[in-house]
């Protein structure tokens, strides 16, 4: 599933894991591939149209990009729980390991969403935030469901 | 993967011989048919716990086993603190207290045949399940640590169990000397809003018909015969223990 091109790079894939699932965001930094990390975290829970009413504001820091690439899912995920919400616009800054954002999304509606499933965390198996030759950033990991 | 990297103990048994970093050998329970269709990454991760410190005898992987998180799932090892043992929560599990148990209810098909599609409604709607929904109860930040700490006996004396249950369940339903003040505020703001929830992901629960015997000798002690009808729940925290 590979989906939403906004610039030349921007897009996120979703890798297969045996009982989870993977995702991966690319972008021209590190910065739009957390965004598009974060699209592709929602895309597990639904294809459907998510409205963005609302937003919620979230901050991590970490020891280094990969470790601060679990934190800011996990931290998503914490939203996604906590409020019952879904996201569909993330706006990050990433200044070193410190990490800015804003999330747009709007409270879970059952039948108009129909959840799939619920992501329980994002985990290290696979984490690996890095730059290719031609200078794209992709930042994924798997996410346990 | 390929049987022809083990060592065959028996019909069920398959042994990877320590090599590398491996303080122990890796041991897999399992039929050749089950082996060939195991996931290759169920042998490294079985042979990566066999690294670990303080590893005792063997890292074992029952039949079921599947690639997981630093451990697999369905991976068993034991571990001495006094050889520098460790604690790995990939081998606990991030779901706290997940897992499968079954219920006998006393009835039999023919009693529930005739209600079943009334009985599917009022499960569904008496029970919340799935991803957005909400228990009927709410624990305060005092409530969160009795829970904690209480476990199961914390549950029946609320009303929410009977005593006897206690005996079925390991530890008796409570782990002495839990610490609840070391879980993050954040663990525990995510199973506030799933008390009382069947859980959403994998978890389910199923009326089940109980349509053949394979061991007459353990169905007899559970009290169980063909025909019966028992319940049978996978449940547990989800956003707790991760």
């Amino acid at each position: 599933m590979t989906s939403g091109a906004l610039g030349s790079t921007a897009r996120w894939e979703h890798f297969p894991h045996e009982a989870d699932v993977g995702v991966r965001g690319l972008g021209a930094t590190p910065a739009e591939a957390f965004e598009q990390a974060a699209l592709a975290l929602t895309a597990i829970v639904t294809d459907a149209r998510i409205e963005p009413r609302s937003k919620v504001e979230i901050d991590a820091e970490a020891p280094d990009l990969e470790i601060l690439l679990a934190e800011w899912l996990n931290l998503i995920i914490y939203e996604m729980a906590v409020r019952k919400m879904l996201f569909s616009r993330f706006e990050v800054r990433i200044a070193g390991t410190r990490l800015r954002a804003t999330a747009w999304g709007e409270p879970i509606d059952v039948e108009r969403h129909a959840p799939a499933c619920e992501p329980k965390g994002a985990t290290y198996t696979a984490l690996k935030v890095a730059q290719d030759e031609k200078g794209t950033w992709s930042a994924g990991c798997v996410v346990d469901v | 993967m390929d049987p022809a990297r083990f060592t065959r103990l028996d019909e069920t048994a398959w042994r990877i011989e320590p090599e590398g970093a491996m303080r122990v050998p890796a041991i897999i329970y399992a039929d050749e048919s089950l082996i060939r269709e195991m996931d290759d990454k169920v042998y490294v991760q079985a042979a990566n716990v066999a690294t670990l410190p303080g590893i005792v005898q063997a890292s074992y992987a029952m039949p079921d086993a599947h690639w997981g998180y630093g451990f697999p799932i369905g991976g068993v090892a034991a571990f001495d603190p006094e050889q520098g043992g460790v604690i790995s929560a990939g081998g606990v599990g991030f779901d706290i207290s997940c897992g499968v148990r079954t219920m006998l209810t006393g009835l039999s098909v023919s009693d529930v045949l005739p209600l079943q599609k009334q009985l599917a409604d009022s499960l569904f709607q008496q029970i919340p399940a799935g991803l957005g929904s909400k228990g009927a109860i709410t624990l305060d930040a005092f409530d969160m640590d009795a829970m904690l700490s209480g476990g199961a006996r914390w549950a029946i004396a609320r009303g929410w169990g009977e005593p006897r249950d206690l005996d079925r369940i390991e530890e008796g339903g409570q782990m002495l000397r839990a610490q609840p003040e070391q879980v993050s505020d954040r663990a525990k703001e995510r199973q506030r809003k799933e008390m009382g929830t069947l859980g959403s992901g994998n978890h389910y629960l199923e009326v089940q018909a109980v349509v053949e015997i394979f061991d007459a000798g353990a169905a007899k002690v559970y009290r169980i015969d063909k025909g019966d009808v028992v319940v049978t729940i996978h449940c547990g925290s989800r956003g707790l223990g991760h």
